[in-house]
C-alpha cells in the first residue's frame, strides 16, 4: 500500500516532465527528452554559478585551515535553499492536495498518506540542496589539498542526511503556514500572499545586490564567524562531519533523525485535522453598510481593479514594475549626486540625451507591467456575465485599458518626477517625460488588449497559463522592450537634428496618434471580437 | 415578451438549433425541455445575446436583440446552467456590481438585496469571497443578481441544479410571483415533475428542432409530461 502511495506521489512530482499541463496530454518521447535536457541545462547553469561562489570562499578557508567552517556555511546556505525552495510546495502538497479527502476515505492509515507526502518533500528538498552542496563539495575536492577518503565519503553521506533535516524544517514551516493560513480570513489571504512575496523579492534583490560584499565580509571575518558558529551545534557538526570526523558524522545523522522523527510525530497527530479543516477559518459575517450608486464605467473599472489585486499571480507577474519604478526614483534621489558623478565619463553628445534616457528607462521598466494582455483570457468562464449585461462592450475594453494606464502612469510619473529632481532636469523636459510615459503606457495597454483579443485563451484551468505562458504577454514584454529600445536608438540617430525636448514632444504626439488609431480599431473590431468569443 | 422567429444556429456543420419559433407572453412560466445537446442552452444564450445566431429573429418586447442589444438586455436577466461568477469578489460586491450596471439606486438595491438574501438565508455569507461559496450558494447568488434589477423577462438554464429542497421551493414561489406580477420566465429543465407542476406552457426540443409546444394541457393531454417526453424523444 505504501509502495502504491509513494509511486503516486512521485508520478505527481514529476508529472510535468511527462504530461503537458496546458493540454493535459502526454508529451512525445522527443518532448520528454527535450524537457529533461532543458531541466538539466538549467540545473547545470545554477550549479556552475554555485561553483563560482564556492571558489570565492574555498581557497581562503583552506588556507586558514577552517575547512569545517566552509562546509558549515555551505550547509547553512544549502539548508536555506532547500527549505525555502520547497516550503510552499510542502504546504500545498501536504495540506492542500486535492486527493487528501479521497485518500482519507479509503482504508489507508493516515500516517502512510503523510509518509508518502513527506517522501515527496524529501526528494524536492534533496534536489534543491544538492544543487548547491554538490558543486561546493566538488569545488572543495578540486581546490583543497590533503583530500582523504573520509573527506570524500562523509560529504556524500551528508548530502542525503542533510535532506532529512531540511525535510523536517520544511514540514515544520509548512505546518506553521497551514496553521496561519487556517486562521486568516479567506478574503485576506491574497493580501498576505502579495505582501509576503514583495518582502521576499525585496530581500532577494537586496541579497543579490550585496552578494559580493557579503562574501568578502565572510572571508575577512572568517575566524570570528568560526568562533560564533562553534556554538551552533548543527552547523558545527555538519562542518566537522564534512571534513571526515566520524563522531560528528554520527552525531549529525542522529540529530537529523531526531528532528525528522519528531516532526513526523507532531504532524501525524494533527494531519487529519489540518488537511480536512482548511475551510474552518473564521467567517466574516455580513453587516449591512451604506452603499452609493456608481456609474457602469466606474463599476467596470473597480471590477478590473479587484481582479488585478485579488490574484497574487496576476499582481506579481503583471504589476511588479509598479513597485520597481518608484524604487528607481527613490534610489535616484538618494544616490543622485553619485550617479551624476558618473555622467562625466559619458560623451557630451550622449549626455544631452538624458531626458530621453530617463523616459526610455522608465518605459522599459513599465513594460514589466502587462495588466491588459492577459485580461480577456482571464475572463474565462465568467465572460458570459459581461456578454449578457446591458453594457457597451467598448466600455468593458476601456475599463481594462484605464486600469493599466492609471496604475502604470501614476507609478511612472512619480518616479519620473523624482528622477528629474535628482538629475536636475528642466521643468519642460520633466513635463514631457511624464506626458510621454502616460501616452506610452496607454499605447502599451491598448496593444496588450488587442493582442489578447486576437489570441484569447478562455479555457484555462489554472490562471497561471494565460498570465505566465500566454503569447500576448510574451509579445507585449519583448515587443515593449524593443519599442523602448527603438525610441532610444532613434533619439541617438537624430541627436544632431532634434533637441531631446523636441524629440520627446514628437514621440508623445506620435504615440497619441497611434493610440488613437488603435482605439478606433478597438471600438469597431475589438467589441465585435469580444461579442463573439 | 419574448418572440423567437425561425432561429437557426450552426456550429460548423452541426445545426444546433434549426428554424425554431416560440413566443413567451407576460405572465407565463415557459418550460423548455429536451435531451442533452438538444439545443436548449444555445436557444437561451441566443435570446440573451451571448451567442450570435445565423438566421431568424429574436425580439424582446418588440425590440431585436441583434439590433438593440443593450435595450433588450436592460429588460432581461439570465442565469446560466453553471453559475461561474466572479470568484475574486465577495457576494455583496458582486450584487453591487450588477446593480451598478443596471443603474439601480442605492436605496432600492439595499432593499432588494436584503429581501432576497434573507429569503435564501444568504445574508450572513454576503461578505465572504464567492470563491468560498458552494455550488448551491453561487446559484442562490446568481438568482438574487437576476432578481435585483426587477427584469421583465428572466431566462434560466437548469435553475434548480445544486439548490437544496427549501431553496428550490422558494425559487418556484419567486418564479410564480414574478409572472403573476406581469413578468415572464423561460427556463430549461430536466426535472419533468417540476416543469409539469410549475409551467404554464412547455416546449420540447429534439436535435435542434421544436417538436411540440403549447399549454401544459395541450402538450401532455391526459398523460404525464414524462410519458409524452419519452414518447416524443423516442
Amino acid at each position: 500500500m505504501l509502495k502504491a502511495l509513494l509511486k503516486k506521489q512521485f508520478i505527481e512530482l514529476f508529472k510535468s516532465y511527462f504530461v503537458n499541463r496546458k493540454t493535459g496530454k502526454a508529451r512525445s518521447r522527443g518532448g520528454v527528452i527535450g524537457y529533461f535536457i532543458l531541466f538539466a541545462v538549467l540545473m547545470l547553469l545554477l550549479a556552475i554559478s554555485f561553483y563560482g561562489m564556492s571558489m570565492m570562499l574555498v581557497e581562503s578557508f583552506c588556507t586558514m585551515e577552517l575547512d569545517w567552517l566552509y562546509f558549515a556555511l555551505i550547509g547553512l546556505m544549502s539548508t536555506l535553499l532547500g527549505t525555502f525552495g520547497s516550503v510552499f510546495n510542502t504546504y500545498t502538497g501536504i495540506y492542500q492536495s486535492k486527493d487528501n479527502e479521497m485518500l482519507l476515505s479509503m482504508p489507508i492509515k493516515p500516517s502512510y498518506i503523510l509518509f508518502s507526502r513527506i517522501a515527496g518533500v524529501y526528494v524536492l528538498g534533496l534536489l534543491y540542496e544538492a544543487l548547491m552542496l554538490v558543486p561546493s563539495t566538488l569545488c572543495y575536492w578540486i581546490n583543497c589539498p590533503a583530500i582523504t577518503s573520509a573527506k570524500i565519503i562523509s560529504p556524500i553521506i551528508l548530502i542525503f542526511v542533510l535532506a532529512f533535516f531540511i525535510s523536517a524544517l520544511t514540514c515544520l514551516l509548512g505546518w506553521i503556514v497551514a496553521l496561519i493560513s487556517g486562521k486568516i480570513k479567506s478574503k485576506n489571504k491574497n493580501v498576505v500572499t502579495i505582501i509576503t512575496s514583495l518582502v521576499f523579492f525585496a530581500f532577494y534583490y537586496f541579497v543579490c545586490m550585496r552578494f559580493s560584499s557579503i562574501l568578502t565580509s565572510i572571508v575577512e571575518n572568517a575566524t570570528l564567524i568560526g568562533e560564533k558558529i562553534k556554538y551552533v551545534f548543527p552547523a558545527y557538526a555538519f562542518g566537522m562531519a564534512s571534513i571526515g570526523s566520524p563522531i560528528y558524522l554520527l552525531l549529525f545523522i542522529l540529530f537529523s533523525a531526531v528532528c525528522f522523527g519528531a516532526t513526523y510525530f507532531v504532524m501525524s497527530k494533527s494531519f487529519i485535522k489540518i488537511a480536512t479543516g482548511s475551510k474552518s477559518a473564521k467567517k466574516t459575517v455580513y453587516t449591512e453598510k451604506k452603499v452609493s450608486q456608481q456609474s457602469s464605467s466606474k463599476a467596470l473599472l473597480m471590477k478590473e481593479f479587484k481582479r488585478f489585486t485579488s490574484s497574487p499571480t496576476y499582481f506579481m507577474n503583471c504589476g511588479i514594475g509598479l513597485f520597481i519604478m518608484p524604487v528607481v526614483g527613490i534610489i535616484a534621489l538618494v544616490k543622485g549626486n553619485l550617479i551624476i558623478g558618473y555622467f562625466d565619463i559619458i560623451p557630451p553628445e550622449l549626455k544631452q540625451l538624458l531626458p530621453v534616457a530617463v523616459a526610455v528607462t522608465l518605459g522599459l521598466i513599465g513594460n514589466l507591467n502587462n495588466i491588459t494582455s492577459p485580461s480577456i483570457s482571464l475572463e474565462g468562464k465568467n465572460l458570459w456575465i459581461l456578454q449578457s449585461l446591458p453594457v457597451d462592450l467598448y466600455k468593458v475594453l476601456q475599463s481594462k485599458i484605464y486600469l493599466h494606464t492609471y496604475l502604470n502612469s501614476i507609478s511612472a510619473i512619480i518616479s519620473a518626477v523624482m528622477v528629474s529632481i535628482a538629475f536636475k532636469l528642466g521643468i519642460v523636459d520633466t513635463i514631457l517625460i511624464c506626458a510621454m510615459l502616460y501616452i506610452y503606457t496607454y499605447f502599451g495597454g491598448t496593444m496588450g488588449l488587442i493582442l489578447n483579443l486576437k489570441m484569447p485563451n478562455l479555457t484555462w484551468t489554472n490562471e497561471v497559463v494565460p498570465i505566465k505562458q500566454g503569447m500576448p504577454v510574451m509579445i507585449c514584454v519583448l515587443g515593449g522592450w524593443f519599442v523602448s529600445a527603438a525610441i532610444g536608438g532613434v533619439a541617438y540617430l537624430l541627436k544632431d537634428l532634434l533637441t531631446p525636448t523636441s524629440y520627446l514632444a514628437i514621440c508623445t504626439v506620435f504615440f497619441s496618434v497611434v493610440s488613437s488609431i488603435l482605439d478606433k480599431w478597438l471600438k469597431k473590431k475589438g467589441t465585435e471580437i469580444l461579442k463573439t468569443l | 415578451m419574448l418572440k423567437i422567429n425561425n432561429l437557426t444556429k450552426n456550429f460548423g456543420d452541426k445545426k444546433a438549433v434549426d428554424n425554431l419559433s416560440l413566443q413567451i407572453n407576460s405572465g407565463e412560466i415557459y418550460g423548455f425541455i429536451g435531451h442533452n445537446g438538444a439545443g436548449k442552452t444555445t436557444t437561451l444564450k441566443s435570446a440573451v445575446g451571448i451567442l450570435q445566431f445565423d438566421e431568424g429573429e429574436i425580439l424582446i418586447n418588440g425590440k431585436s436583440i441583434k439590433e438593440n442589444p443593450l435595450e433588450c438586455k436592460k429588460e432581461l436577466a439570465y442565469i446560466p446552467d453553471n453559475p461561474d461568477l466572479y470568484d475574486f469578489m465577495t457576494g455583496i460586491q458582486y450584487l453591487n456590481f450588477i446593480a451598478d450596471i443596471f443603474e439601480i439606486s442605492a436605496g432600492e438595491r439595499q432593499e432588494r438585496i436584503k429581501k432576497y438574501a434573507d429569503i435564501f438565508s444568504l445574508t450572513p455569507d454576503l461578505a465572504e469571497s464567492i470563491s468560498s461559496y458552494s455550488h448551491g450558494m453561487k446559484q442562490k447568488l446568481a438568482i438574487i443578481s437576476a432578481w435585483i434589477h426587477s427584469p421583465k423577462l428572466i431566462l434560466m438554464d437548469e435553475p434548480f441544479v445544486g439548490l437544496d429542497p427549501k431553496a428550490s421551493h422558494l425559487l418556484k414561489g419567486m418564479m410564480r410571483e414574478h409572472c403573476d406580477n406581469g413578468g415572464a420566465i423561460f427556463f430549461s429543465t430536466h426535472v419533468l415533475e417540476v416543469a409539469e407542476k410549475l409551467c404554464d406552457k412547455v416546449a420540447i426540443i429534439k436535435n435542434g428542432r421544436l417538436i411540440k409546444s403549447g399549454t401544459m394541457e395541450e402538450v401532455k393531454g391526459d398523460d404525464s409530461l414524462e410519458e409524452v417526453f419519452l414518447e416524443l424523444e423516442g
